[in-house]
């Protein structure tokens, strides 16, 4: 499931998480955010990412930010 | 997102103590000023003070004058006036005079409290505290005004004694709460950036 927040990024965490096989929770861990933030990520709901945040994601899901991150 | 209170460091809830007490001894001087004023006009034969300057000529103080020190001639002396069994009228006049400064000091220690609470939880730049700031700098800017009425009301009752007449005005107005107030001015408006900066940070992953 994409989500898209308000400036129009589409999030597709849902999308990559399903293909790494790995849970919310489990991601949150690896990277060192809380699982509630990145639930915020994942519904569309945040305003802006750091770059360390964004670099820590795609290093866990081993992917690159244009897969994590998209413009409608 | 707020934090336990417990998790407020010591210097924070140490101020919210004391602003409670102060909180509390004004609310208590305050209903003992109406119950006083109160048992007076009912009872009568209660007594009212005032304190007003008086233009001395030939002042002498208690201890010596040493050699190149002068005492200015004619001065002012500061002498507290009681009136024996006051009036209704007179107590009522006192009472507004003395409940004032009270009222106004349990306004502003009630708006402090409440900042002290938001930086207890963790949430201190909000808008609902840079109002109170700005609400704080107006109360001290009023400060001269305060003191300009219950001035006044020193004269109502000097006024209202016969035979007591040409009791002077009060002394000139002070700027401490201007200068203090313009102060907490600045600091709401710090807060207000705050406000501003954490709404760009809130909701950054």
């Amino acid at each position: 499931m994409t989500s898209i927040s308000e400036h129009g990024i589409a999030v597709h965490l849902d999308d990559l998480l399903e293909r790494r096989g790995m849970t919310l929770t489990e991601l949150a861990d690896l990277v060192d955010v809380t699982v509630v933030n990145l639930s915020v990520l994942k519904n569309g709901r945040a305003r802006a990412v750091r770059f360390s945040t964004l670099a820590a994601i795609c290093r866990a899901l081993d992917c690159q930010p244009g897969e994590l991150l998209t413009i409608d | 997102m707020t934090a336990p209170a417990s998790s407020a460091p010591g210097s924070v809830r140490f101020a919210a103590g004391l602003t409670t007490i102060f909180l509390v001894v004004a609310v208590a001087t305050g209903l003992f000023l109406i119950a006083h004023a109160v048992r007076g006009a009912v009872d009568g034969g209660d007594e009212v003070s005032f304190r007003g300057a008086v233009r001395v000529s030939n002042a002498q103080p208690a201890g010596s004058v040493p050699h190149g020190v002068r005492l200015e001639n004619p001065g002012i002396a500061d002498v507290p006036v009681h009136i024996e069994d006051a009036s209704t009228k007179q107590e009522m006049v006192a009472l507004a005079r003395d409940l004032l400064p009270v009222v106004l000091i349990a306004i502003g220690l009630w708006t402090i409290r409440r900042i002290l609470r938001s930086v207890r939880d963790a949430d201190p730049f909000i808008e609902a505290n840079v109002r109170r700031l700005r609400l704080i700098a107006v109360l001290l800017m009023f400060v001269p005004f305060v003191v300009g009425i219950r001035h006044y009301l020193d004269n109502a009752l000097a006024a209202s004694v016969p035979r007591l007449t040409n009791w002077p005005n009060g002394e000139g107005l002070s700027l401490n709460g201007p200068a203090a107030g313009l102060i907490v001015l600045v600091l709401a408006e710090v807060f207000a950036h705050g406000v501003r900066l954490r709404e760009d940070v809130e909701g950054t992953i």
